[in-house]
């Protein structure tokens, strides 16, 4: 590294920045509101130095067994939290202080509407408000359950919900659709991987993902600030999580409705969907299951991967021009990154179709802007119904189908239309948090700068 | 058809007035087909693309009632036709100067008085009428069923590989021709210009033979890439070295390699040449063959060994529209074309190149001058769009358009100096270009401070945060959005800046030297339909826009775009930031935002790409295609196609 270059403090940021403590097999996700302000304190001061920092070298602070833990604030948390010792914070995003559900057009353009309407969430937005999330990973369920006793119940905080990850085990890599999930990450630079791959197309500039240090564009735009802890927002990162069932019965149905009941067709052109073999195998010519470095101007047309496929979708890559100026370049949709630390949920039959208990993902992300990563990615290319210049259709896995119901799969001779889609995925609750880095959170527990960092 | 793209201003009268005005274009915008006041529908006014009613600055006493415009034809049978509706009474009698009795001709001449043509705007579809885009529309929409039913193809479809199908490669099968042909001239006159200087040296044999040996290397690659395909594998991964590889050998090794041949040996210089051209090129005209054969074999396959002529023949019997001949768009005369035509130098340069050899001195100079004024306009204008002078922050994304500059003011006064000496003409052109340079670098300079004096951090007032809201809440209703915007000008000097830069981009740059133009494309942004820039003569300064997809990224493609030509124009007005800090103009734009009170569209749902791709899909089945050919129009049934090269090239 550059000796001019800003050192990352990673001893300063919580652990889910980097990692998504793989070797954890199980995690449990609780969100609480605050009732009574001195107990959150009291439960912060007790956290510090329990949480979970992003070491560079090391999975877990206290050695590999050891339970990870890492906390994120709603807006209304850390205003109660603020209130109470009179600070003002200043400078968040705005969809963060609007929360999740904020108006009738972000709702819109997440897709959060019908049976996804903030007003049936089971957790968070407006309805069903909540202060903190408290994340937890474990090696097995004992040393869970054991972790979380030392954090819950504590006065001050009321569970409002909470939700037991799949072990990873059980779900190999795959989600529950039955398909390999989070391949794609940006690199960001500054961590090991990114000394491993320094060509990569995922290299992502930290200040994307972590506030304080210069973004995409050399910037490094202004961190909130809490009262005159100007840094406040240093080394944090805004968090979305959302909750959201997978339709697993009417997914596999609709594909074998469409493709005459034959399983082999349904699953090509489920993979069409996607833009992935259930393997992880991109659609796009030339390339192989472990390649993630390939791009989508080797398949101009959609022949392999449709221009509509929910990979394309989720990040064009290559072909990402800002609304077709011409000047694709991979630079400028890495602006549009998130890092994607979920894990999931419900019931394990991934095979047994016929079973309909809930099953599906607890999507958690990270990103530096919510208006230019997690909303842009939602509106712009998930939700936008001129996406590539097609006409009238959205994401075919998690798009907001209400009108459009329709996914074109380019080929030859003709295109072909797949019609009749419903939403095979349902949004049970989320919110917009930050994920402070830990001498904020210090901060905020006893109201002085303590120290950056851990040991 | 030409467009006529306007807006009609007019203040209101009080406060009062406009809570009443308020209440009947909220009515209005509930039921846009079917209102008592004024109906705003394709049968009501067929040929009306956007339009929309706008309170601008409703707590000030400059509340003003913007109704902007975009019709066929001319404003006069226009406004005409909107007078004949007497509902237009319940709106514009809360304006000042509304006759008081009206009947047609007196509404006809209160919005004709007040019809404020813009001072610069776009139309994405400059000669199409809103009926022939929504006929087109619907034609597709005929043929998107027709094969959508036809399972038997859909079915074959999803058994066939995953993998792609190659693409033609055009580049690569032109490329030596290219590589051939262009240097020969050059060098030619090269050879004969500098003919007098040795070039026997041992260091040009040297370079001579390892040039042989390079070229050799190259041909056998691309004859290898016409021959044999080559491997997949090593074309994708390998594409951008071989093709970099290729140029450097055609353009560096192949001239000095000529030039000593020239020199010495012309015969056989000539003969190498062409020798040269037809082993790298001489098997194009079978490998086109080829190629073709093996896509009309590969279409029968994915036709389960049918011809695609019915297919396209049934097509074909939808386009036909009912009781004319075959599909023909609305397009730009022949004038119009001439005028806005990319490759404008081409035909000058090739008249220059005879005239250059015979030295014919009062032709050629008049010609070179011509092309001379015109190049530097050219480079003036495309350098004061791309952002030159340079602001800080742009180096780097804007040093396209810099060197381009650069090298167009090098290029331009070297050939001037040589030409004509230190005479009248290079004064006149210092004049010319030092003035243009002081008008850029008057209108680069950014408005430094916010009037309230307010910070990003700072937030909203409460008055401007609902006024934010009520925007947002129009937003991504559909694909389609509007934008209207108010700011003030600093000063009446700029006023008057602006205004002659937005006359010269309107007329000289826009109109006349910008391709896009008819083409549908704002400064190369393939968004908009329709946007007007309205300069008022109390500072005020509107923008309305209609524009596809989503307000940030319109904002970003203006800014990482074309931020610095932008600044030129917002940078007038009080309070803008400069376009450097994104975020920090985007909250500068949100805040002169305000919500419309109407809002009509001929063509909701269509982005300007599928109006156009509509237009090639129906001028493609009008006409009889090869059948290779079928498919890549087909296509557009899916979706319109991205620019393939601008893609490709991309990647390479």
């Amino acid at each position: 590294m550059p000796p001019n270059e800003i050192v990352p403090e990673w001893g300063d940021m919580q652990g889910l920045i980097l990692t998504s403590y793989p070797h954890m097999d199980r995690a449990k996700y609780l969100v609480f509101r605050i009732t009574s302000v001195h107990g959150a304190q009291a439960w912060l001061r007790q956290l510090r130095g329990k949480l979970t920092p992003a070491l560079r070298n090391v999975r877990s602070a206290d050695g590999p067994d050891a339970p990870c833990v890492n906390v994120a604030l709603t807006w209304s948390g850390l205003s109660k939290l603020c209130e109470a010792r009179g600070w003002t914070p200043s400078g968040f995003s705005s969809p963060f202080v609007d929360r999740i559900d904020g108006n009738g057009h972000r709702q819109r353009i997440l897709g959060d509407t019908e049976c996804s309407h903030p007003s049936r969430w089971e957790w968070g937005g407006s309805q069903k408000p909540i202060d903190v999330l408290l994340m937890v990973f474990a090696k097995n369920e004992a040393s869970l359950n054991e972790a979380i006793a030392l954090y819950w119940p504590h006065p001050g905080l009321e569970l409002q919900h909470e939700l037991l990850a799949l072990p990873l085990s059980a779900m190999n890599g795959h989600e529950h659709f039955g398909f390999v999930d989070g391949v794609s990450q940006p690199i960001l630079t500054g961590t090991h991987d990114a000394e491993r791959f320094p060509e990569s197309r995922h290299l992502t500039a930290l200040g994307e993902i972590v506030l304080g240090y210069p973004d995409g564009g050399g910037l490094t735009p202004p961190v909130p600030s809490v009262a005159s802890f100007k840094d406040f927002g240093k080394n944090g990162t805004y968090l979305v999580a959302r909750q959201i069932e997978q339709h697993v019965r009417s997914f596999w149905k609709f594909f074998l409705d469409q493709s005459g009941r034959n399983p082999l067709a349904a699953e090509q052109l489920a993979a069409k969907a996607i833009g992935r073999q259930r393997d992880g195998t991109p659609l796009v010519p030339y390339t192989n299951r472990d390649d993630n470095e390939f791009g989508f101007a080797e398949d101009p047309h959609g022949y392999g991967c449709p221009m509509g496929a929910h990979i394309r979708r989720a990040n064009p890559r290559d072909t990402f021009d800002n609304n077709n100026v011409g000047r694709a370049n991979a630079l400028s949709s890495n602006r549009h990154r998130i890092v994607r630390r979920g894990r999931s949920y419900g019931s394990t039959h991934e095979n047994d179709l016929r079973n309909e208990s809930e099953r599906g993902l607890v999507f958690l992300c990270l990103n530096g802007d919510l208006e230019r990563q997690f909303e842009f990615i939602q509106q712009d290319w998930i939700n936008n119904s001129g996406f590539a210049g097609l006409l009238d259709e959205r994401d075919p896995l998690v798009g907001d189908h209400r009108r459009e119901k329709v996914f074109t799969v380019q080929g030859l001779p003709s295109p072909a239309c797949v019609t009749g889609l419903s939403r095979f995925v349902t949004v049970h609750g989320g919110e917009y948090f930050f994920l402070p880095g830990l001498s904020a959170l210090n901060r905020l527990a006893d109201g002085t700068a303590g120290d950056i960092g851990h040991a | 058809m030409a467009r006529d793209v306007f807006t009609v201003v007019a203040p209101i009268k009080s406060s009062k007035a406009l809570k009443a005005l308020d209440d009947v274009l909220a009515t209005i915008n509930a039921d846009l087909a079917g209102n008592e006041y004024l109906r705003l529908s394709p049968d009501q006014f067929p040929e009306l693309h956007f339009a929309s009613f706008v309170v601008f600055d409703p707590k000030t006493d400059g509340r003003m009632l913007a109704f902007e415009n975009s019709v066929d034809g001319s404003r006069d049978t226009y406004l005409r036709r909107v007078a004949e509706r007497p509902g237009i009474d319940a709106i514009f009698q809360h304006c000042t100067g509304y006759p008081e009795r009206p009947d047609i001709e007196a509404r006809f001449r209160f919005l004709r008085k007040r019809a404020k043509s813009p001072q610069l705007y776009h139309v994405s579809t400059p000669y199409r009428t809103a009926r022939s885009i929504r006929d087109d529309e619907g034609k597709r929409q005929e043929m998107d069923t027709q094969i959508r039913g036809n399972s038997q193809l859909w079915s074959r479809q999803l058994v066939r590989p995953i993998a792609g199908v190659k693409q033609y490669w055009r580049w690569e099968i032109a490329k030596p021709w290219v590589a051939g042909i262009v240097p020969f001239p050059a060098i030619w006159l090269e050879a004969r210009l500098y003919g007098s200087i040795n070039w026997d040296g041992l260091v040009w044999r040297i370079l001579a033979i390892i040039d042989m040996a390079v070229i050799l290397i190259s041909a056998a690659l691309v004859a290898g890439s016409l021959w044999f395909g080559a491997l997949p594998e090593l074309r994708a991964r390998y594409r951008r070295w071989i093709f970099a590889l290729q140029v450097i050998l055609a353009g560096v090794f192949w001239p000095w390699w000529a030039k000593w041949l020239f020199t010495n040996h012309l015969v056989l210089a000539i003969i190498a040449t062409l020798a040269f051209t037809l082993l790298l090129g001489g098997g194009i005209p079978a490998a086109i063959r080829r190629r073709r054969a093996e896509r009309i074999a590969e279409l029968r396959v994915a036709a389960g060994g049918e011809s695609l002529v019915p297919l396209w023949q049934a097509l074909q019997g939808i386009n036909k529209p009912p009781g004319k001949g075959t599909y023909v768009p609305e397009r730009p005369g022949w004038m119009a074309r001439l005028w806005n035509w990319k490759w404008w130098p081409v035909p000058p340069a090739v008249l220059l190149l005879p005239l250059l050899l015979l030295k014919e001195p009062e032709y050629f100079r008049a010609l070179v001058a011509v092309l001379v004024v015109m190049f530097f306009l050219k480079a003036i204008w495309l350098a004061a769009l791309t952002g030159w002078p340079l602001s800080a922050t742009a180096i780097g994304r804007r040093t396209k358009g810099a060197i381009f500059t650069a090298v167009a003011t090098v290029a331009g006064a070297i050939l001037v100096e040589s030409l004509f000496g230190l005479e009248t003409h290079t004064l006149l052109l210092a004049v010319f270009l030092t003035a243009g340079l002081f008008l850029l670098w008057v209108l680069r300079v950014p408005s430094s401070e916010h009037p309230s004096g307010a910070r990003p951090q700072d937030g909203l007032s409460p008055a401007a945060a609902a006024t934010l809201r009520c925007v947002i809440d129009q937003e991504d209703r559909d694909v389609q959005n509007h934008m209207s915007l108010v700011a003030v000008v600093r000063s009446r000097w700029r006023w008057w800046t602006l205004r002659f830069f937005l006359f010269l981009l309107n007329h000289i740059f826009y109109r006349a030297l910008l391709p896009d133009a008819w083409r549908g494309k704002l400064f190369g942004l393939p968004t908009v339909h329709c946007a007007q820039w309205v300069l008022l003569e109390d500072h005020r300064f509107l923008f309305l826009s209609n524009y596809d997809h989503s307000w940030n990224s319109y904002l970003d493609d203006f800014g990482e775009h074309l931020g610095p030509g932008i600044q030129k124009i917002w940078g007038q007005c009080i309070g803008n930031p400069g376009t450097a800090d994104l975020g920090n103009f985007k909250r500068y734009v949100r805040e002169s935002m305000v919500p419309y009170g109407v809002w009509y569209r001929a063509y909701p749902g269509l982005t300007v790409r599928q109006v156009w791709n509509n237009q090639h899909l129906r001028t493609a089945l009008a006409r009889d295609i090869p059948e290779e050919k079928v498919v890549q129009a087909l296509r557009r049934l899916g979706a319109a196609p991205k620019v393939l090269p601008e893609i490709l090239h991309a990647a390479q």
